[in-house]
């Protein structure tokens, strides 16, 4: 492997290891230390989870 | 918002809980040792080994997968349940993207993908990357505490992208097989594939029974990919050496797997699952047993082939010494003899001339026999010397262009009285498009011609030798043909003909004396210039040819 490709090779993992630290510490933050997520009700969890999922999609989000 | 999702008690390292069944347990436990055990014994072994490193990050990543799910069963507080179902998103996808990986090193034998392929391989990760931490991901909380949580919209996709990925492992699967040549590497990467692949395949088998609905009971068995994952990954260690992982570390593997199947049948509250643990104990120790005992065979057939070499080497240096100790010995001895024979050839030559005055006839012949005897042993001291000469790398080539075709006639012209005294024939032909002219030792040329010439009159009895000079443009080559009638060569002599003291088997049935080695010289010294010397012959008494090549002067 030349300098280059290691080089690259480098950056890729820098990158990658980077996204993954903010993308979880973002989500430790937003849900685990802010818990900022919402809690259903036995009646709004009433409906299956694939139907609820498909009607959240245009409904609830 | 509630405190606690199901109102449990509280668990020891977040992932013991009395709330939590032994199944659950079982199927998560078990994998992961496994696949903590086969990936430090991989990376221990061989932790410079590109795929290694990856098979370790590829058990390790799963181990943080599992214990993370353990984490969602046994710790169902609001806002564990919230982060770890969408922390364990980007695990799962870098899970698939290693496994994909993996198989890639497999199928190009362990070169590395171009950096660009890393970059869009990656980028799968990106939408997880920028909204894992969002309700894309996991929307919210379920007061129920089978569901936990509800999956959103990046969670399908998810899954969708690891469909692609499993797809790509077959992919790069399909190409390895046809693209490795050697056979054991083509093995390897069969084995690690097809494990990778099974081991996927049920995972995403498992996330698919959640889509479908159909409860969390079967999610359960999506982890024991893995036991069959490191299953075959052990048996291609002990059949292939794959990883480069001693045989002696997967045995233990094997009864650590077996040993720990076996303790799951001891749990009391699992009686519903006794019969697949039953199964699997009986299955594995079958298999384990079979695995064992290849295992120890080759282990030993290893180490006794490991013996054998080490000696060979010993033997074999030993042997260099002596060869060493020989070529001087041949060499110094030749020198000693050359000088007091150069003594003896010249007196009896002066001799023979009346230098000392007239010698009594009856003296003559011996003194003549003196002279003739003088000249062979000065001929078979030269062929010692220059075997010594070009095993030591001592041979001295003065290389220089000259005309070839020259040459040759000048020699043929010389040896033909020799070949009249015993009644043959030797014709002078040329087929020539090109002047002939060669860069080489004009001396050692002559030497080879002089050789091939000589032996054809002393083992051809009657008939003809005709010496012929061709050139081949195209190939930019001369070729020196010397053709006899005489006794010819089988096969097993065309063999061994340029060795060392090898002569043509039926040479004592013409009485020709040789050292048996002027043609392995001629052949190392055309070899040295540039060309080769040839044979053939249809058999004894079918006359033979011996070709000299050169590469012509253009």
């Amino acid at each position: 492997m030349s300098e280059s490709q290691k080089k690259n090779s480098w950056i890729f993992y820098v990158v990658l290891l980077t996204l993954f630290l903010l993308s979880f510490s973002a989500t430790y933050l937003n849900l685990y230390v802010n818990k900022n997520f919402k809690t259903f009700t036995a009646e709004e969890s009433a409906p299956k989870p694939l139907d609820f999922y498909l009607h959240a999609n245009t409904a609830e989000l | 918002m509630i405190d606690n999702a199901c109102e449990w008690g509280a668990s020891t390292l977040l992932i013991f809980s009395e709330n939590v069944g032994a199944l659950v347990y079982y199927t998560h436990i078990f994998p992961l040792v496994i696949s903590l055990f086969l990936g430090f014994q991989v990376l221990i072994n061989n932790p410079k080994g590109r795929s290694n490193r990856v098979l370790f990050l590829l058990t390790f990543v799963f181990s943080i997968w599992v214990y993370f799910d353990l984490i969602l069963w046994a710790s169902p507080t609001p806002e564990s349940v919230m982060f770890f179902w969408s922390a364990i998103v980007p695990i799962e996808m870098f899970m698939y993207l290693l496994a994909a990986y993996l198989v890639y090193l497999f199928a190009h034998e362990q070169v590395d993908a171009p950096t660009w392929k890393k970059f869009a391989f990656s980028v799968f990760l990106l939408p997880i990357f920028l909204f894992a931490h969002t309700s894309l991901n996991v929307i919210g909380l379920s007061p129920d505490c089978d569901t936990g949580a509800f999956e959103g919209i990046l969670i399908q996709y998810m899954y969708a992208a690891e469909i692609v990925i499993i797809g790509f492992i077959a992919y790069y699967l399909l190409k390895g097989i046809r693209r490795i040549k050697d056979t054991a590497n083509r093995k390897r990467h069969i084995y690690i594939s097809t494990a990778t692949l099974v081991f996927l395949c049920f995972f995403t088998a498992g996330n698919l029974t959640l889509s479908f609905d159909l409860g969390p009971f079967y999610e359960q068995y999506k982890l024991f990919g893995m036991p069959i994952f490191a299953t075959i990954v052990s048996y291609s260690i002990i059949k292939l050496a794959t990883f480069r992982v001693k045989a002696l570390l997967t045995g233990v593997l094997i009864s650590a797997l077996w040993i720990l199947i076996f303790s799951m049948l001891l749990f009391s509250d699992i009686a519903y699952a006794r019969p697949v643990i039953l199964i699997t104990v009986i299955a594995f120790g079958i298999i384990g047993a079979q695995l064992s005992r290849s295992m120890r065979k080759e282990t030993q057939q290893r180490e006794q082939i490991e013996k054998l070499a080490t000696n060979l080497e010993k033997a074999n240096a030993r042997l260099k010494a002596l060869d060493h100790q020989k070529s001087e010995f041949v060499s110094i001895a030749s020198h000693q003899l050359r000088s007091p024979l150069t003594a003896i050839r010249g007196y009896a030559s002066l001799l023979l001339e009346g230098s000392f005055g007239q010698i009594p006839q009856k003296a003559m012949e011996p003194l003549g026999r003196i002279d003739e005897s003088s000249k062979l042993m000065a001929l078979a001291i030269e062929d010692y010397l220059n075997v010594s000469r070009i095993e030591s790398g001592n041979m001295k080539y003065n290389l220089a262009d000259f005309n070839l075709v020259k040459e040759v006639e000048h020699v043929t012209d010389d040896l033909r009285s020799d070949a009249m005294k015993k009644g043959l024939v030797l014709y002078f032909k040329k087929s020539l498009h090109h002047q002939g002219v060669i860069h080489a030792d004009i001396g050692k040329t002559i030497q080879i011609i002089h050789n091939l010439i000589n032996n054809s009159v002393k083992y051809t009895q009657t008939g003809t030798i005709t010496v012929l000079v061709r050139d081949d443009m195209r190939k930019k080559k001369i070729f020196v043909d010397i053709i006899d009638t005489g006794i010819g060569m089988s096969e097993e002599t065309l063999n061994a003909i340029f060795h060392k003291f090898e002569r043509a088997r039926n040479a004592n049935s013409v009485n020709a004396t040789g050292t048996g080695l002027g043609l392995y010289v001629a052949a190392k010294m055309a070899e040295a210039m540039g060309g080769g010397i040839t044979a053939h012959s249809d058999g004894d008494g079918k006359g033979s040819r011996f070709t000299l090549e050169m590469p012509l002067a253009m």
